[in-house]
């Protein structure tokens, strides 16, 4: 009985890799289908010919050259597949776990069918059967490594799914996620690239975030004073913020009142007359944790926790800091805290160096608004995925990258919203034990409004539980082939599948909105399997207009 | 079918068919196993073949083996006849049903083994779908581009005499 | 017999005879899910194993022309003698491959002889003459001295052997060597188990007894396709739906099942049982009316 799997002698094997290329018959003979049997000597050798050219197909065997397959290691206790030595094929596939090379199983059964690897299991090479039913065992896997092949040979890099809920659309848009990997190619454009969209985009909030100060600051002595500081924020010099800022003079540590500098620098630099709202603002502004969590464009200034910002824009090369917090200065500078020299021909990055770039920068703007208008049309309002970060104040800033800054355990200041509302003018009514259901910070939509007063209760399928035990869930992530594509830092992928068989019913709208979750926009594809069929679908959101919008 | 294109002037199908006792109404009124709206659907489809598909000989039929009105006509002069049945469009049905109507269906003379359902949407949109008991092969490409000449040539004739029409209708 | 592998409730055939077979002489389809080992990374012209639908693996069963095995057991680990073998057969092909490979060579030497005396005398020559440039020219190079020369060196030339890396080797599909105890046949297939999968193989039984081709039909919306001839060479006829006799439908689901063949030139077919358990056939068409 096993004598009908071929098995090629020594002539054949040696004759197989002359006939490397032939052309591969095409399906249905190349010709269009025909309506139906009429029993023609024509269809009759069609179908002959048809059935010789599928036999001469199926025939054909895998032969490879020893030297060109790389050996990889069964282990059956541990069900790992360990590579002997990295080869060509290890920077898009495979992982390292202590110290060893190991292949993902449908990583190594596809390798196999590709002629790249020989399985082997105590020195004995596995036939790819044999390599299906040792490591695809499990339940569904093989309907996995279907879609995983299929993907594969058309070209896509296609990886198990990783969860990645740090990355939003946003970031995305502005280039936040794949910075690390294009910073050390080019570190200058990437920057200011990024911080200038950054920029634009948080433009519209100024004016909601100064509503919210002004309403804050009930203080009217204080005569707020335009305030334009180039500082330099990351102990990493590669960031630089660019700051503006609405400070009130007469807050204690800001000890500067350097008309003149300023001055000089609006000259300079013309794009910063504009009024750009940036990144630090964030980080100094300030609100209640749970606020932010559902509303992360509500920004509350924290004037306690600004800090006096260094001018250091000043004529000379040499300037003088007096009192100033150090996370402001380049980490590689020496200096005390009463008053430090600073020379600025030691720094990197030099204002002057803007100027030369503004027109480019300008333009580049433009294109960034206009995404943005797209992006806000669409509903989508600025959304960071690490929303605590507006709140807080910035203590160290070791991070190298975006995804470490965010992975950093930040604390939100307490909240302090109710002793405020006792103090504004509608304060008595939040005085006594029965105080509003509805605050002023819950005006951000009809349905905030509504879920406080409990009239209409909003469904939030993400907290539904689904009666599914086993819903479906994302398989794998595909990206597009590319030269820069790293496997230990892909970024995000370019399409994500989940598998489902045609049997299985459709999911209803607790499972999709619950894999539809995630805020990175990357679109979401349904691999539907039917014996050995692969048809991909995917489901689109339609977004309908709010009716209130910020009160 | 001169005096159906009157009243169809008159807006009947926007209007309810049993106040206006439109003759064809009074005629399905004798068909006691049929209810108002069967009525109703009835008369929708039997004014859209006969105003809209250009039907030959149109005719009604009252059923009573499955309880319901049929309508009989030739899509074209020389097609064979065919029977219709008007169902609305959240009317129930299953495979049972759908056998039951192709296979005891009886009218007058007629011998079908197939069964056109006129699905009706509430905006009096209907469309047309033929039920046949057993596997009914495909058309050919040829049967098919036959039909599709002979569909072009009809939108054709329709067309002109729309154009006639209007223009009789602006002297 | 046909020999199907039963994996994880799934069939495949691991062979290319049992699939051309099924196929030739059973009209049975399948799909093949492997990579061509020519051209492996397209996805048009696939290889085996070719999986089977578990309509086609009973059929086959019941016909008494397939046996299933059982695949669900991970390769059993090669024991010390495998291993010798394995090693053994191993070196015997890489020999017999040494040896035809030289001979090859020496094929091609032969075949080629003047051709390389030609090249070797000429650059005999030229390096004579760039010696000799300031000689006279008179001092006449023996040509047919060279032409012995070069092919004494093309006789005696060593042909170095192949080394061990770049032998041929042949990465199974199926497996071969394996002893008959080491193949569990399967006995609980079990298909079909429930209603609705008793209703679609009774349908593909019978549609295929009429001698229609069939094949999975999820491309298409519907259970099956049904195919007058081979599915390579004709266009499907009928796009068949299985449903319970007195499922209730709204005229809006049999409007959107009518659809499914309307752009197609397909038939859409609705089937199931009857009350008196006779499988009944319903056909669905766009009258074309409009």
């Amino acid at each position: 009985m096993a004598g009908k799997i071929k098995i090629l002698s020594a002539e054949e094997l040696i004759k197989r890799r002359k006939v490397a290329d032939q052309e591969l018959p095409q399906r249905s003979g190349g010709v269009q289908k025909e309506f139906a049997p009429d029993g023609s000597w024509l269809q009759e050798k069609r179908i002959e010919k048809y059935y010789e050219d599928r036999q001469d197909l199926l025939n054909e065997e895998r032969v490879e050259k020893l030297g060109l397959l790389a050996r990889a290691h069964w282990n059956p206790a541990n069900k790992i597949v360990e590579l002997e030595k990295q080869v060509k094929f290890w920077q898009h596939v495979g992982y390292v776990e202590d110290g060893k090379l190991l292949l993902y199983p449908e990583e190594a059964v596809f390798l196999m069918e590709m002629g790249n690897l020989e399985i082997v299991y105590n020195d004995v090479p596995m036939s790819l059967q044999q390599a299906y039913s040792t490591l695809l065992a499990e339940e569904h896997s093989e309907d996995k490594y279907l879609v995983y092949s299929h993907l594969c040979r058309m070209g896509y890099l296609v990886h198990r799914y990783s969860h990645r809920p740090d990355i939003t659309l946003y970031e995305r848009l502005i280039g936040l996620t794949d910075s690390t990997t294009k910073k050390r190619k080019n570190k200058q454009n990437t920057n200011k690239d990024s911080k200038k969209c950054k920029n634009s985009e948080e433009k519209n909030d100024t004016d909601k975030v100064i509503k919210n100060s002004d309403v804050q600051m009930k203080d009217d002595k204080v005569e707020t004073k335009e305030m334009k500081c180039d500082a330099i924020l990351n102990n990493d010099k590669r960031t630089r913020v660019n700051t503006d800022y609405n400070v009130p003079n007469s807050t204690d540590d800001v000890q500067m009142d350097d008309t003149p500098h300023i001055d000089h620098l609006i000259d300079s630099n013309i794009a910063k007359v504009q009024k750009t709202q940036i990144s630090a603002s964030i980080d100094k502004a300030r609100s209640s944790k749970d606020t932010m969590r559902t509303d992360p464009h509500l920004f509350i200034w924290d004037y306690e926790n600004i800090h006096p910002f260094p001018n250091i824009a000043g004529k000379g090369n040499c300037i003088e800091i007096t009192n100033c917090s150090p996370e402001f200065l380049p980490p590689d500078l020496e200096f005390n805290t009463e008053s430090t020299i600073l020379n600025l021909e030691k720094l990197t990055i030099w204002p002057k160096k803007l100027t030369a770039k503004q027109l480019q920068l300008e333009e580049r703007k433009k294109s960034r608004q206009a995404r943005q208008r797209d992006l806000e049309a669409s509903n989508t309002v600025l959304q960071f995925s690490f929303p605590q970060m507006a709140g807080v104040v910035r203590k160290s800033t070791n991070c190298r990258c975006w995804s470490e800054y965010k992975l950093e355990p930040k604390k939100c200041k307490k909240e302090t919203d109710l002793e405020e509302l006792k103090g504004s003018p509608g304060g008595p009514l939040w005085k006594g034990d029965v105080v509003p259901l509805v605050r002023p910070s819950n005006a951000r939509s009809t349905a905030s409004i509504l879920g406080r007063l409990k009239v209409v209760e909003n469904i939030h399928f993400s907290n539904m539980n689904c009666s599914v035990t086993d819903a479906p869930k994302i398989s794998f992530d595909v990206y597009l082939p590319s030269l820069q594509y790293k496997k230990s830092n892909p970024g995000l992928p370019n399409h994500r599948i989940v598998v489902t068989r045609v049997e299985d019913p459709p999911p209803d709208l607790a499972i999709l909105s619950s894999l539809h979750q995630t805020k990175d926009g990357v679109p979401l594809h349904w691999a539907v399997i039917d014996s050995g069929d692969v048809s991909f679908f995917s489901f689109n959101d339609v977004s309908l207009g709010q009716d209130i919008y910020m009160g | 079918m001169e005096d159906d294109r009157d009243t169809k002037e008159e807006g009947v199908l926007r209007c309810d068919p049993e106040a206006q006792c439109h003759p064809k109404i009074e005629y399905m009124k004798q068909f006691k196993y049929c209810s108002a709206e069967q009525r109703r659907l009835a008369f929708i489809v039997y004014m859209d073949l006969c105003e809209a598909k250009d039907f030959w000989n149109v005719g009604i039929h009252g059923c009573e083996s499955i309880g319901a009105i049929l309508i009989s006509g030739h899509p074209m002069k020389h097609d064979p006849k065919i029977l219709i049945l008007p169902v609305d469009r959240n009317d129930e049905l299953s495979i049972e049903k759908l056998r039951d109507y192709v296979c005891k269906v009886k009218v007058d003379g007629l011998d079908v083994n197939s069964l056109t359902l006129a699905i009706c949407e509430t905006d009096s949109t209907i469309v047309y779908y033929e039920v046949t008991d057993g596997l009914v092969v495909p058309e050919s490409p040829s049967e098919i581009e036959g039909k599709r000449q002979r569909r072009t040539w009809k939108m054709q004739k329709r067309r002109e005499a729309l154009k006639d029409n209007v223009v009789y209708q602006s002297k | 017999m046909i020999e199907i592998h039963i994996k994880n409730k799934k069939a495949y055939i691991w062979n290319s005879k049992d699939a051309c077979t099924i196929r030739e002489e059973y009209r049975i389809i399948g799909n093949l899910v492997g990579s061509h080992p020519k051209a492996p990374r397209q996805n048009y012209q696939l290889h085996l194993p070719l999986q089977l639908l578990p309509e086609e693996t009973t059929l086959l069963v019941e016909k008494g022309v397939a046996i299933l095995f059982n695949d669900d057991k991970p390769m059993l680990p090669p024991i010390e003698e495998d291993v010798q073998k394995f090693h053994e057969s191993r070196k015997r092909s890489y020999e017999a491959q040494k040896e035809l490979q030289l001979e090859n060579r020496k094929m091609e030497i032969q075949n080629r002889k003047w051709e390389i005396i030609e090249g070797k005398k000429a650059k005999r020559m030229k390096k004579l003459k760039s010696e000799n440039s300031t000689m006279a020219e008179d001092a006449a190079i023996d040509e047919a001295a060279l032409e012995a020369e070069a092919e004494r060196e093309v006789e005696s030339m060593e042909i170095t052997p192949i080394p061990q890396s770049s032998m041929q080797v042949q990465i199974f599909t199926g497996t071969p060597y394996v002893s008959e105890s080491n193949r569990p046949l399967y006995s609980n297939w079990g298909f079909p188990s429930t209603h609705s999968e008793l209703l679609r193989y009774r349908v593909f039984k019978d549609l295929w007894e009429q001698g229609h081709f069939l094949t999975a039909g999820g491309k298409f919306g519907g259970d099956f396709l049904v195919y007058p001839g081979d599915v390579a060479v004709f266009h499907s006829f009928y796009i068949v739906k299985c449903l319970p006799y007195k499922q209730k439908m709204s005229a809006l689901d049999v409007v959107a099942m009518a659809r499914l063949g309307s752009n197609v030139k397909k038939t859409v077919v609705l089937c199931s049982i009857d009350d008196n358990d006779q499988l009944c056939y319903t056909s669905l068409k766009w009258t074309g009316i409009s």
